[in-house]
């Protein structure tokens, strides 16, 4: 178990799979029976099928959509990743038609690897509540002010 | 003596203990003068200030009297420490215009937090579910596009 190999993997998930598209590599770095613990939005993926659907689907809609990772965060078998998503809206995604507008959110995604070095499993919190605003999808908030 | 991280994981701890049992003035011995959130975009996206963060946690709490954060995971690296939690309250006040209802809500948050060599925290990044909190109390849609 490295640490560092983590990290490089990691950086190499959001790289090449989330921002190029490249799901031929998730068999490499993901094991089948990867799972996703998610929030309200996306609370469960089980598998690493559907993880390479996931992507597919997303680049349709966002085909210029690519992560950013701020800092990473890595200890024994675990690697916490503070990221940023970026993507132009230029298909249809989530029953709205591409708006041609930048969609962008903020997260914290705690991986944690298995003995072989493959990621096993996820718990994600994404702040994706400025996308489904700018989607149409929930209506704009304000919690400040008292 | 500088801090470590099994030291600044304690903190954490302490940190959400001191939350959950109302002790904001023990808030302060864990938190730097010009401690900095990062918080939701579209809510409170930066926050900065030890009086200010305790009354935002006491504004908190006076609205979920008995909301407590359970830690699910807690890691540290450098002066780094990771945490990913549960919020489980019951809605007894009324909260943005919602009159209580009396369900225990629930949801999820994860946190990174920075500390200075002193083993005091000073910047924080932190993302809750707050859309699953505001769909338990019918705020928001549950079902999308």
């Amino acid at each position: 178990m490295s640490v560092e190999l983590n990290k490089l993997n990691i950086q190499r998930f959001y790289d090449e799979v989330i921002s190029n598209g490249d799901v031929s590599v998730v068999d490499e770095l993901m094991c089948a029976e990867f799972v996703h613990h998610g929030d309200s939005l996306f609370p469960y993926i089980g598998g690493s099928e559907a993880i390479k659907q996931g992507v597919v689907g997303v680049k349709s809609a966002y085909p210029d959509g690519h992560t950013v990772i701020e800092e990473m965060v890595a200890d024994g078998d675990i690697v916490m990743v503070r990221l940023t998503w970026h993507g132009t809206h230029l298909g249809p995604f989530m029953g709205k038609e591409p708006s041609g507008k930048v969609h962008h959110w903020a997260g914290l995604s705690t991986y944690r690897f298995n003995n072989e070095g493959k990621i096993i499993e996820r718990w994600a919190n994404m702040d994706v509540m400025p996308q489904l605003m700018a989607l149409g999808l929930i209506p704009e908030m304000k919690m400040g002010g008292g | 003596m500088p801090t470590t991280p099994e030291h600044n994981k304690s903190t954490i701890i302490r940190f959400f203990l001191a939350a959950n049992n109302d002790q904001l003035d023990e808030l302060d011995t864990y938190m730097h003068e010009d401690f900095v959130t990062h918080g939701p975009q579209s809510l409170l996206p930066y926050a900065k200030g030890r009086d200010l963060h305790k009354q935002g946690i006491g504004g908190f709490k006076s609205t979920f009297p008995d909301a407590t954060i359970h830690i699910i995971h807690i890691f540290a690296e450098g002066d780094k420490v990771m945490t990913h939690q549960k919020v489980v309250a019951r809605h007894v006040k009324e909260f943005l215009g919602v009159q209580p209802t009396f369900k225990t809500i629930e949801w999820t948050a994860t946190q990174l937090a920075r500390f200075d060599e002193n083993g005091i925290m000073v910047e924080r990044w932190v993302i809750e579910d707050f859309l699953a909190m505001f769909q338990q109390l019918g705020i928001m849609p549950t079902k999308f596009g």
